[in-house]
């Protein structure tokens, strides 16, 4: 009987000890890791420093400005370009509508028909309905409402007060080759 | 077996009993003690040795600066610094010699002097690039090794450096608001954190408001010749300043070059006879205290003699002129004879109710105190009412004239963030009424007076010009000018307060041989709101028949 029970202690004693160095080990293996992970982290810190720091060198105004003025068409804003909501009225929407319509498409683009799905890169592999798409656009392509649309500027208004007025999906013409 | 043997046996046993118990016990103790100590060590954290050299770091980390829209102008990146431990170097020559392949404007001589010398350390080369690191650690010299440092940089340069300052080479701050930061550590503590987790202190500027400024006053240093130029664009309801520039200016990325005595902050650091743009104060104090109001009228028809001074008007109309002519012709005379009928003693007073005779500082250091005449007499009030006889720092002139153009309250001008409320708790110094007045005669000036040429289409820019002649040796020379531009936009309901300043501008051909802040100032702060008015968000208004809706921009809608 005695012996019966030296023997279970003995093995009980094994299994103890197996299992609180497996878990010693386990635990000195996660602290190792945990180390590894700081340090890497350190790291990637130090990194996005730096990245950051170069984001910045290649945003300063300068250079930006610079840049849009070598490949960009565009111009600051004139004074008369900023208009506020409340400051259209029906009478200037009245005005373009009346004007031919081909003169509402920048002239470079070519004629109206020729309606295509959105060029975005990697995101418009099917046809995409081109309606969500108006954020996303790169800049090179330009959206252009269909130009019998009759706008006033009580939809607008109405738009700009939350209410979700039905307007029709915009089409993009895809741009000339640059 | 006899008895006896076994009575002898079991007592052996008996005695032996005892003993091996003992013995049981002092195993069982040590064994528990090893135990113990066994769990003790399993519980404490292992320390694991950090591998190689590079964890050491000496400098202190200092939170990013950004301007209000969050575009980094300063940050920490880590670089290493190359040390040298004699005691573990092998063959000196060949070491410095290999080094120096890496770094070649390394001083050989003095580096092996200092290894022969035998200390435990020797620093041989800080701020190393990550190429120069690899490269030496190619070399695989024993006694060499690395300390990490964190080490400054202003990505954006120059272009906001006299604002963010510099650090020295244990990036503690010595100027601006780095200077500032390091005596407030617990601006870094209150503000969010940065997404790399860091520590970041937002300021007032805008990046691009600043860059604007900067670029057309350098445009305007080399149009008109100048010697220096400064500008500072403050918002008058909150008086945070959202630009401020002096050039030459020099880049905290090179702290070397603000040693350089040319470069120093002429908006804080230098004082001037300001000129005309100081008849704005003398007549909004005198407008005030009611001793004139805009319908009267002053004889500007004859110089004024004191001693042996004559004072004449450069725009000279030899006629009376009423309060506002003497503000758009910028008479002297007319100047004087109001500030004499407000009375030396108010005149002085005025002055000093707004922060003129007194030193002020902000976050970027104290400004250099203004220069007061001592004793004041007569003649004294006489000049400093047309701006000569008095210097103060341009900062100064600026933040004395916010409480003219806001409604009437000292805001005090500011390089952190402050919300605009902050004008309610600001003390009233002038009334509501002057400030209105003032506004009036400074848009008057833009539409007919010596200012035409600053008025931004749409922004409706209202600014005083002021032309002062520069002492040379002992007397005032015709010939050296200072010419400056305060302007409040848009003048309706001002938001922001424009003063550039331009040292020693030539006759040039653009100006048509002009010299005067008419042509050189005036039109540097029309380009400047031009191009600040959309990037600060004042909405442009155009009468209604030069408003042109855009067809493209309908197209767009």
């Amino acid at each position: 009987m005695l012996r019966f029970i030296n023997i279970c202690l003995v093995v009980a004693l094994v299994a103890f000890a197996y299992t609180i160095y497996d878990g010693k080990y386990e635990a000195r293996a996660l602290d190792e890791d945990i180390a590894g992970l700081r340090k890497d982290i350190e790291t990637e810190q130090d990194a996005v420093a730096v990245l950051r720091a170069e984001w910045s060198l290649l945003n300063r105004p300068e250079r930006i400005e610079r840049l849009a003025a070598k490949h960009l068409k565009l111009a600051p804003a004139r004074p008369e370009q900023i208009v506020t909501l409340d400051r259209v009225c029906d009478r200037d929407f009245e005005r373009v509508r009346t004007e031919p319509a081909d003169d509402m498409l920048p002239t470079a683009i070519g004629p109206a028909t020729k309606v295509k799905s959105v060029p975005v890169s990697g995101v418009a592999s099917t046809p995409a309905a081109p309606a969500n798409l108006d954020d996303d656009l790169p800049t090179a392509t330009k959206t252009v409402k269909v130009k019998t649309v009759p706008i006033k500027a009580s939809h607008i208004a109405k738009a700009a007060s939350s209410a979700p007025v039905v307007m029709p999906p915009p089409v993009t013409v895809s741009p000339p080759q640059e | 077996m006899s008895a006896a043997a076994s009575l002898a046996e079991r007592a052996y046993f008996a005695k032996s009993r005892g003993r091996y118990r003992i013995a049981c016990l002092a195993f069982a103790l040590s064994f528990l003690a090893i135990a113990i100590r066994l769990v003790s060590l399993g519980f404490t954290a292992v320390e694991l040795g950090a591998g190689g050299i590079h964890d050491i770091s000496t400098t202190v980390h200092r939170p990013d600066i950004l301007d209000r829209n969050g575009r980094l102008l300063a940050t920490d990146i880590k670089g290493a610094t190359l040390y040298a431990d004699p005691a573990k170097v092998i063959h000196r020559d060949e070491l410095v010699e290999q080094v120096s392949s890496v770094l070649p404007d390394l001083n050989t001589g003095e580096l092996l002097e200092k290894l022969k010398q035998g200390k435990r350390f020797v620093a041989i080369r800080r701020e190393l690039t990550p190429q120069q690191q690899a490269e030496i650690y190619e070399l695989g010299q024993p006694g060499l090794g690395f300390i990490e440092e964190y080490r400054r940089v202003y990505p954006v340069g120059a272009t906001a450096g006299h604002v963010v300052g510099h650090v020295d080479v244990d990036n503690k701050g010595l100027a601006g608001i780095e200077k500032f930061i390091d005596d407030n550590p617990q601006l870094a503590m209150s503000a969010p954190a940065n997404d790399t987790g860091g520590d970041a202190v937002t300021l007032s500027l805008d990046l691009g408001a600043q860059h604007v400024v900067r670029e057309e006053l350098v445009n305007a240093m080399s149009t008109f010749r100048a010697k220096a130029a400064a500008g500072v664009v403050i918002d008058v309801k909150s008086g945070e300043v959202r630009a401020l520039v002096s050039l030459p200016d020099y880049d905290p990325n090179h702290r070397e070059q603000a040693l350089d005595k040319n470069r120093l902050n002429r908006m804080t650091s230098g004082v001037y006879e300001m000129g005309s743009v100081f008849k704005t104060l003398t007549i909004a104090g005198a407008l005030d205290a009611g001793s004139s109001t805009l319908r009267s009228s002053y004889d500007a028809s004859a110089p004024i003699h004191v001693g042996k001074f004559t004072i004449e008007d450069f725009h000279g109309k030899k006629r009376r002129l009423t309060v506002p002519e003497i503000f758009i012709y910028s008479s002297n005379i007319g100047a004087a004879k109001m500030a004499l009928d407000l009375g030396i003693e108010r005149h002085k007073a005025f002055l000093a109710k707004l922060g003129l005779l007194s030193r002020f500082s902000t976050e970027i250091g104290e400004n250099a105190a203004p220069i007061v005449p001592s004793p004041w007499a007569r003649l004294n009030t006489i000049t400093i009412a047309y701006g000569h006889g008095l210097s103060v720092s341009p900062l100064q002139l600026a933040a004395a004239t916010l409480p003219l153009v806001n409604g009437g309250y000292a805001v005090t001008p500011t390089f952190l963030p402050r919300p605009r409320t902050a004008e309610l708790q600001a003390p009233r110094v002038v009334k509501a009424s002057t400030s209105q007045a003032i506004l009036q005669l400074m848009r008057l000036n833009v539409l007919k007076g010596t200012g035409k040429r600053a008025d931004a289409k749409g922004y409706r820019v209202g600014g005083k010009t002021g032309t002062a002649e520069k002492v040379v040796g002992r007397h005032y020379a015709g010939s050296t000018l200072l010419t400056s531009f305060l302007s409040a936009f848009p003048t309706d309901d001002p938001e922001y307060l424009v003063l550039i300043m331009l040292d020693e501008p030539q006759r040039v051909e653009e100006t048509h041989n002009e010299a005067t802040a008419g042509v050189n100032a005036a039109p540097t702060v029309g380009k400047i709101v031009e191009r600040i008015g959309p990037i600060l968000g004042v909405v442009p208004k155009l009468p209604d028949d030069q408003r042109k809706f855009d067809e493209k921009v309908l197209a767009s809608y």
